[in-house]
C-alpha cells in the first residue's frame, strides 16, 4: 500500500449529503401522484420518513436510527399490510409495499449501496406509478421525477458539482435519450403479454358490474374521460349513442348483478368452444375505439357491434351483445368496431334469455307486484303495457335529478309511490322489475349514452356520460331498447347530462375546478377542448399506440413488410442509433476551451506561427504583432493586425461582446488562411 | 503615449539621458501612488532622477541623507519646548515634503529605517501620541547602495515590499554617456504640472478598466510563483495588487484605457523582482527571477 | 504454493501487458488506450431494472412503461461515452515525489489537468495503488492539483508502483479506470535511530582510523541574547518573548570548526538496517549543528560538506545502501 487512505466517507456523511434528501424529495412526489392506489397510513409514513430526512440535512437533528428500530418498524408496518393484502389484491399490495420498503430505506441510508438501491427502487416505482396514471401531466410528473433521481445519482459522484450544473447534466442526457428511447420504441416489435399480471380491484372510478340505484349518480360526478371513438363513417347522432358496456340480468330488489345462470351457459359455451357469431346485416357505423384503463374487461360498442381487436389483446362478442376483452384492461388500449344499427337483437336463443330475464326477487317491494297487476289487468299486450307505464310516469310528473333521497327499503316502491324523483338508474331498475313482474323478458343494460363531438370524427365519452336502459324482449322485434329516462327528462338524451341538469345546477357539482364545468365561459372551453385534444393525440400516437399502428407506419416507410426488409430496418436502427450516438459524443469529444475567445486567437496566432517560423512564447497580443511585423509580409501583418485589434477588444476592453467577438476572429482567420496561402 | 504625459518624460529623459525605460517606471511609480526603491552604485545619479521628478512634477522636495547616526527624530520632527509659549510645539522634519529622497537608506540603522517605512505606510507620522498628517501627494524614492558594501543595514525582506518597484539604472551607454558629457548644461528644470494636475491623473488611472483576463494572468503570475517551488519569496497578495496598480498606471500612460497582458510584463520586473528575490541571493542575480517567471506564465488566457 | 505461483506469473504477465500499453511517463493524457471501461456493479443492477420495466411494461402492454425502459437504455448507452469522455479529459502528471524516512508519510502534488486551456474531468476520482483496495478521493471538480499522501514502504530506492485511477461519473453506471506508471521513484531514508555521534577523523589528515576528533552533545543550550532581526524564529525564547515582552534568541554552541566522517561500522546483513537507522540520526544531528561532516560508506565515500544539500544527499545515500553505483536524482 503506497498511496495512503485518507479518511473514508463516513455514514454520517453520507446520510446528511444532499443525495438522500433529494431521494426523498422525488419519493414524496412519486407518493402524492399515487394517493388512490396507496394506503393512506403508507402516504402518512412517507410524509413522516421524508420530514425525518429533511432534519437530517438540514442538520436540524443527528441521523441516529438504529438498524434495530428501522428493521422493527418494517416488520410491523410489513404485518400491518398484509393484513390490509386480503382486500387489496396482489398488485396494489405490491405497490405499496415497494413504496414502504422505500420509506424504510430511506430512514437509513449509511451506504453508497443504499443510495443505489434506493435509486433502483424509486425508478421502478415511476415505472409502476404508469400503472395508475398514464395522463399526460402525470407523464411529465414522472419525467421529472426521472430527472431528479437521474440528478441525486450526479450528486453521489460529482458531491461538489453545482446544482445547476447538474440538472443541466441530466436534463441534456434526458433529451438526448428520448430521440433513441422513440426509435427504439417505434421499431421495436411489441410483444404480447407474457404472463397475466395482476390488476387492481376498484382501483379507478367507472362502471361496476353490481348496480344498485345511486351508484351511477357517483359517477355522474366525475369529468374522467372513459373512452374516445374515432368514425370513419358518419357521427350517430346524440339519442343514437347507447354505449352498451354490460347487462345485468340478476334482481334483488334493490340491486341489479349480472345473472349466475347466464355466467354458467357462459362458461358451458366457453368450454364447447362456441362463440356467438350473429349474422350481420344492413348499414353500420366504423369505428375505432381508444378506451381508458378501467382495470375491467367490458369494452365499449353501439347496438349490434362487430368488434376486431388491432392490439396483442383479444376482443370478443358475448351472447348479450356486449363486447369484451380477454384480459383486464389496463393501460389504454384500440379496437376497432362496425356497429349496424338497423339490425334486430333477435340472434340469441329464446327460450335461455326469457328463462333467465324473468327471475325476479321472492319478496319486497309488495307496492309494485299490486300495481303492476293491476295494469296488467287493465292493459292489452306488452306494447300497451309499457305504454301505461310511461304514461303513470308523465301523468305523476316524475323528475330526473342527480340528488336522489336515499332509498333504502323497498326502494322500487319507494321510488315509484312516494319519491317520484331519480337518476336513470331508479328508472330503469323500476321499468325492468315491473316488466319481469308483467312476465315481459327485460333486463338492464349500463354503458355511456351520448359524449363530445370533439372533432369532425371524434367523440370522447366521460364517466358523467354513464346511463342505464332497459331492454325487453319483445316476441316479434327480439330485444328491444326502452330508456325510461328519456321520457321522464328527453334533454338527457338529446343533449346530456349537462344541458339535462342546468335547472338543478348539480352537474359535476363536487369537482368546482373541472374545467367541464367551465364550459359556458368560450375561452375556458377553447382551453378545454385544446387539451382535451391533445389528449386525444397522446391517447392516440402513444398510449394507444400497438402492434397494428406499428405495423402501418413501418409500410408507409418501408412498403411491404418481407423478412429481409425487417432485418434491414433492425440494421438500420442499430445504425441510426449509433449515429445519434456519435453525435452526442461530438461536443464531448472537442477539447473544451475555458476561454473560447482566446482559443480562437491562439488558431491565428498558431497559424502565423507555422507560417514565419515564430514563436509567440509568452509574448503579449500587442508585442507579439511586432514580432509577427517584423518577419511577416505587409497583407499577412495587416490582417493579423486586424486580428490582434479585434482580439483586444474583445478580451481587454470594457463591455466586451465576447460572442461577437469569437465570430469575428473566426472569420480573420479564414481571411488570415487566405493570406498566408497567396503570399507563400 | 499620453499626451499629457509625454512632455514630461521627453524632459526627464533629456535630464537622466539614456535611462528611458527607468524614466518611465518612476513617472508610473509616482502615478501609481507607490514608493520608489532606487539600487545602485554611487553616482549613477539616483540623486538627480528624483530630483527631476519632484521639481517637474511640481512638488515640494527633501532630501535626507541616511547615515549610520541619523535619528528617527532627525527625519520625523520633534516636539520642542517652547519657552515663550511655555509649551510643547512641532517641529516637522524633512519628511513632511511631497517627494521625499532617503539617500542611501541602507546606511541608516534599522530603527531609523522602520521609522521611514512606518511613515510610507501609514501616510502619517505618530509622535508623543500626537499624529501628523503627511502631504498629499506623497513620494518616497528611496536609494540603496548594494548590499555588499561594508557598513549597511539591509532592509529586511518584509519591508522592502513597502516599496511599489525597485529600479536599478546602471551605467548608460556609450552614446548616452558621451552625449550627456556634450551637453552638460546646468540649465535648471522647470515645473510642468501641478499637484492638481497630478491627482486628477492619478483619479483617472484609478477608472482604467481592468478585464478578467488581465486579472487572472496576475493571479496566475503570483500563484505559479507560489506553487512552482523555484521561488523562495513568492510573491504575496500585497504584491499582486502593486501588480494591477503599476499595470492601471502603465495602462493610462499608454493612452488607453484598458489594461492588456503586455502593460503587467512592462512593470512585472520593477514591482516582482525585489519582492521574489530572498534578501541572502546575489544582488547582481538582478532581474533574473521576474523574468523567469514571465517566461513560464502565458498571457493569454488559458 | 501453486496457487502463489500462478498468481505471481499471473502479474507478471499483467505487468508486461501493461508496461506496453500504458508505457511509463511523467506526464499521462488519458486515451483509448489507457482507459478501461466496464459497466459497474450498479451499471448491472441498472440493466436489471431495465428489463424488469420491460417485462411490466409488456404484460401491462403500457406504452409508457416501456418508452421508460427505453430512455433508460437509452441513457445507459450515452452514459458510456459520457463516463469515457470525461475519464479522457484527465491529464496527470505526478511532480517529484519528496524523500521522506520509512513508514512515514510524504505528500506528493498530483495535477489533474496538466494541459491547460481545457476543461478537466468533473466528479470524484479515485486513486489507490494498483491492486490494493484502499483508495484516496479527489474532487475534480474543486481542485486542479492535490496532495497525494504516500505511505512510504522501508527504506531504499523503489520505483513507484503503478498508480490505479478510478472514476464513477456521471451516473456511477461505468467504472472507468486506468494504472498508470509515473515514472518516479521513492526515495526511503532509514528512519533514525537515536544513538551516540560518532564523528571519525578525516582520512586524508589522519590514517589512523576510529579516533575520536569531537562528539558534541546534541543541542547544547549555551544561553539567551538578544534578538536581532533576521534571527531564525524557531530560535526565538517565544517564553520569555509571552512573559517579559522583550525579544529574546536562544543560542547554541557552534561546531562549525569541526569536521569529520560518519561511518558505517562492519555490521551483518541483520544489524545493517539499525546501524543505516543510526547513521540517518547522527546525519541529521550533524546538519542540525552545522558540523562539516563526511558519510564513509565502505563502498562509496562522500567528502565532508554542510547544509541541507548535503544532508540530502548523505541520506539518500543511505537509501541506496550498497547500490552505490547508481545516481538517483531527485
Amino acid at each position: 500500500m503506497i498511496v495512503a487512505t485518507t479518511k473514508p466517507q463516513s455514514a454520517i456523511d453520507i446520510e446528511q449529503s444532499i443525495t438522500p434528501f433529494i431521494m426523498a424529495l422525488a419519493y414524496i412526489a412519486l407518493v402524492f401522484t399515487m394517493l388512490t392506489p396507496v394506503l393512506s397510513w403508507i402516504t402518512v409514513l412517507a410524509v413522516c420518513v421524508v420530514i425525518v430526512r429533511g432534519s437530517f440535512y438540514f442538520r436540524d437533528q443527528q441521523p441516529q436510527i438504529a438498524l434495530r428500530t428501522v428493521n422493527l418498524l418494517a416488520i410491523l408496518a410489513a404485518i400491518t399490510l398484509g393484513w390490509f393484502s386480503l382486500s387489496l389484491g396482489l398488485l396494489l399490495t405490491m405497490v405499496n409495499l415497494l413504496v414502504m420498503a422505500c420509506a424504510f430505506k430511506l430512514l437509513r441510508i449509511t451506504r453508497r449501496k443504499d443510495l443505489t438501491q434506493l435509486f433502483a427502487s424509486l425508478l421502478f416505482l415511476t415505472g409502476c406509478g404508469f400503472i395508475f396514471e398514464q395522463g399526460l401531466l402525470h407523464t411529465s410528473i414522472y419525467v421529472s421525477i426521472t430527472l431528479v433521481l437521474l440528478c441525486s445519482l450526479i450528486t453521489i459522484h460529482a458531491p461538489h458539482m453545482s446544482k445547476r450544473g447538474a440538472i443541466k447534466y441530466t436534463g441534456i442526457q434526458l433529451l438526448q435519450a428520448m430521440p433513441i428511447a422513440v426509435l427504439l420504441f417505434l421499431v421495436l416489435p411489441k410483444l404480447p403479454p407474457l404472463w397475466q399480471m395482476p390488476t387492481a380491484q376498484g382501483a379507478k372510478t367507472g362502471l361496476s358490474d353490481t348496480v344498485t340505484p345511486g351508484d351511477i349518480a357517483e359517477l355522474s360526478q366525475s369529468s374522467e374521460l372513459a373512452f374516445r371513438a374515432i368514425f370513419s363513417t358518419e357521427l350517430p347522432r346524440n339519442n343514437q349513442r347507447y354505449w352498451r358496456a354490460m347487462t345485468l340480468e340478476q334482481f334483488d330488489g334493490k340491486t341489479w348483478t349480472r345473472s349466475p345462470t347466464r355466467r354458467q351457459i357462459t362458461r358451458q359455451y366457453r368450454q364447447l368452444g362456441r362463440s356467438f357469431t350473429p349474422v350481420y346485416e344492413g348499414e353500420f357505423w366504423d369505428y375505432q375505439v381508444i378506451a381508458e384503463p378501467s382495470h375491467q374487461t367490458w369494452l365499449f360498442a353501439l347496438d349490434v357491434a362487430s368488434p376486431s381487436a388491432n392490439s396483442e389483446f383479444g376482443v370478443n362478442l358475448g351472447f348479450e351483445y356486449q363486447v369484451y376483452a380477454s384480459r383486464p384492461v389496463v393501460s389504454t388500449m384500440s379496437y376497432t368496431v362496425e356497429s349496424y344499427y338497423n339490425m334486430s337483437l333477435d340472434q340469441t336463443l329464446q327460450t335461455v334469455d326469457s328463462r333467465v330475464n324473468l327471475q325476479i326477487p321472492s319478496n319486497g317491494n309488495p307496492k309494485t307486484v299490486e300495481w303492476v297487476a293491476g295494469l296488467v289487468a287493465q292493459t292489452d299486450g306488452p306494447s300497451d303495457f309499457i305504454d301505461a307505464i310511461q304514461r303513470y310516469f308523465l301523468e305523476q310528473e316524475f323528475s330526473y335529478t342527480l340528488r336522489p333521497q336515499p332509498m333504502p327499503k323497498n326502494p322500487v316502491d319507494e321510488f315509484l309511490f312516494n319519491q317520484q324523483a331519480g337518476f336513470c338508474v331508479h328508472y330503469a331498475s323500476a321499468l325492468a322489475y315491473a316488466l319481469r313482474l308483467a312476465n315481459i323478458p327485460a333486463r338492464l343494460v349500463t354503458g355511456y349514452q351520448g359524449g363530445e363531438i370533439q372533432s369532425d370524427a371524434v367523440i370522447s365519452v366521460y364517466q358523467y356520460d354513464a346511463h342505464a336502459w332497459v331492454e325487453a324482449w319483445l316476441d316479434d322485434r327480439g330485444w328491444v331498447r326502452i330508456d325510461p329516462t328519456a321520457w321522464v327528462s328527453p334533454d338527457r338524451i338529446d343533449f346530456g347530462l349537462e344541458q339535462a341538469m342546468r335547472e338543478e345546477g348539480s352537474f359535476l357539482a363536487d369537482s368546482p375546478l373541472s374545467l367541464a364545468r367551465l364550459k359556458n365561459i368560450a375561452a375556458f372551453n377553447q382551453l378545454r377542448l385544446w387539451f382535451a385534444n391533445l389528449d386525444y393525440q397522446w391517447s392516440k400516437w402513444v398510449l394507444g399506440f400497438n402492434n397494428q399502428q406499428q405495423k402501418d407506419i413501418l409500410r408507409q416507410i418501408f412498403g411491404e413488410l418481407t423478412t429481409a426488409k425487417l432485418s434491414v430496418i433492425g440494421l438500420s436502427l442499430v445504425a441510426l442509433i449509433a449515429l445519434l450516438l456519435g453525435l452526442y459524443i461530438l461536443p464531448m469529444m472537442r477539447n473544451r476551451s475555458l476561454n473560447p475567445l482566446a482559443n480562437e486567437y491562439r488558431k491565428s496566432v498558431e497559424l502565423v506561427e507555422a507560417s514565419f517560423a515564430i514563436k509567440r512564447a509568452t509574448l503579449g497580443p500587442e508585442d507579439f504583432l511586432q514580432r509577427v511585423a517584423d518577419s511577416a509580409d505587409n497583407a499577412s501583418t495587416a490582417v493579423f493586425a486586424q486580428i490582434t485589434e479585434a482580439y483586444i477588444k474583445s478580451e481587454y476592453q470594457p463591455s466586451p461582446a465576447q460572442f461577437e467577438g469569437i465570430k469575428q476572429l473566426q472569420q480573420l482567420r479564414r481571411l488570415l488562411r487566405k493570406t498566408l496561402k497567396k503570399n507563400r | 503615449m499620453n499626451n499629457a504625459i509625454a512632455p514630461v518624460i521627453a524632459e526627464l529623459d533629456q535630464t537622466i539621458i539614456g535611462k528611458s525605460a527607468q524614466n518611465r517606471l518612476a513617472v508610473c511609480c509616482l502615478l501609481s501612488h507607490g514608493h520608489l526603491l532606487i539600487e545602485d552604485l554611487p553616482g549613477m545619479g539616483k540623486t538627480t532622477l528624483s530630483h527631476a521628478l519632484a521639481t517637474l512634477f511640481g512638488l515640494d522636495y527633501a532630501r535626507i541623507q541616511f547615515t549610520s547616526d541619523l535619528l528617527p527624530a532627525d527625519m520625523l520632527g520633534a516636539n520642542i519646548f517652547d519657552v515663550q509659549k511655555q509649551q510643547f510645539t512641532f517641529h516637522p522634519g524633512p519628511i513632511f515634503s511631497q517627494v521625499v529622497l532617503a539617500d542611501e537608506i541602507n546606511r541608516a540603522s534599522p530603527k531609523t529605517q522602520s521609522a521611514l517605512l512606518e511613515a510610507m505606510e501609514e501616510q502619517q507620522v505618530s509622535l508623543d501620541g500626537q499624529t501628523h498628517e503627511l502631504p498629499e501627494p506623497f513620494f518616497v524614492i528611496a536609494t540603496q547602495n548594494p548590499l555588499h558594501q561594508a557598513g549597511t543595514y539591509p532592509l529586511p525582506e518584509s519591508q522592502l515590499d513597502r516599496f511599489l518597484m525597485r529600479i536599478t539604472l546602471g551605467y548608460p551607454d556609450w552614446q548616452a554617456e558621451k552625449q550627456m558629457l556634450q551637453n552638460d548644461n546646468d540649465e535648471p528644470l522647470k515645473s510642468m504640472i501641478t499637484a492638481q494636475q497630478l491627482s486628477d491623473w492619478q483619479g483617472q488611472i484609478e477608472t482604467i478598466h481592468v478585464a478578467d483576463a488581465v486579472l487572472e494572468y496576475i493571479l496566475r503570475l503570483v500563484s505559479f510563483s507560489r506553487e512552482s517551488g523555484e521561488y523562495a519569496n513568492p510573491l504575496s497578495p500585497r504584491a499582486s495588487r502593486a501588480i494591477l496598480r503599476a499595470s492601471k498606471a502603465w495602462a493610462w500612460m499608454e493612452n488607453r484605457d484598458y489594461v492588456i497582458p503586455e502593460d503587467v510584463q512592462h512593470v512585472f520586473a520593477a514591482v516582482a523582482e525585489h519582492r521574489l528575490r530572498s534578501p541572502g541571493s546575489d544582488s547582481d542575480l538582478s532581474f533574473q527571477l521576474s523574468e523567469s517567471l514571465l517566461a513560464a506564465v502565458d498571457p493569454i488566457a488559458a | 504454493m501453486l496457487l502463489a505461483n500462478l498468481q505471481r506469473a499471473w502479474r507478471k504477465r499483467m505487468d508486461d501487458w501493461l508496461n506496453r500499453r500504458i508505457p511509463a511517463a511523467h506526464k499521462q493524457q488519458l486515451d483509448l488506450r489507457s482507459i478501461f471501461i466496464l459497466p459497474s456493479r450498479f451499471g448491472w443492477l441498472y440493466l436489471l431494472l431495465c428489463i424488469s420495466l420491460f417485462v411490466l411494461g409488456t404484460n401491462y402492454q403500457n406504452n409508457l412503461m416501456l418508452i421508460l425502459c427505453f430512455v433508460m437504455l437509452a441513457i445507459l448507452l450515452i452514459n458510456l461515452h459520457a463516463s469515457y469522455w470525461n475519464f479522457a479529459r484527465l491529464c496527470l502528471m505526478l511532480k517529484a515525489i519528496p524523500p521522506g524516512y520509512a513508514n512515514s508519510q510524504v505528500t506528493a502534488k498530483l495535477h489533474l489537468n496538466a494541459a491547460e486551456h481545457q476543461k478537466s474531468a468533473s466528479g470524484e476520482i479515485r486513486v489507490s495503488t494498483f491492486g490494493d483496495d484502499e483508495y484516496q478521493v479527489i474532487d475534480a471538480d474543486c481542485v486542479q492539483s492535490v496532495d497525494l499522501k504516500l505511505q512510504l514502504p522501508e527504506r531504499g530506492i523503489h520505483r513507484l508502483p503503478r498508480l490505479t485511477i478510478e472514476s464513477f461519473f456521471p451516473l456511477g453506471l461505468y467504472r472507468c479506470w486506468t494504472h498508470l506508471d509515473f515514472n518516479t521513484h521513492l526515495v526511503v531514508f532509514p528512519a533514525p535511530q537515536r544513538c551516540e555521534l560518532k564523528l571519525y577523523a578525516l582520512p586524508d589528515e589522519n590514517e589512523q582510523e576510529g579516533s575520536l576528533v569531537a562528539q558534541p552533545g546534541t543541542e547544547d543550550f549555551e544561553g539567551l541574547r538578544r534578538y536581532v532581526v533576521g534571527d531564525n524564529l524557531n530560535r526565538v525564547a517565544w517564553k520569555h518573548v509571552a512573559k517579559q515582552q522583550q525579544w529574546l534568541s536562544k543560542n547554541f554552541e557552534s561546531y562549525a570548526s569541526v569536521s569529520g566522517f560518519l561511518k558505517l561500522p562492519m555490521v551483518d546483513a541483520v544489524n545493517l538496517e539499525q546501524e543505516l537507522a543510526k547513521l540517518a540520526h547522527q546525519i541529521n544531528v550533524c546538519s542540525q549543528q552545522n558540523v562539516s561532516f563526511g558519510l564513509d560508506l565502505g563502498g562509496q565515500k562522500l567528502a565532508p560538506a554542510t547544509g541541507e544539500a548535503h544532508r540530502i544527499k548523505c541520506l539518500t545515500a543511505l537509501a541506496a545502501y550498497p547500490d552505490n553505483t547508481s545516481e538517483v536524482r531527485l
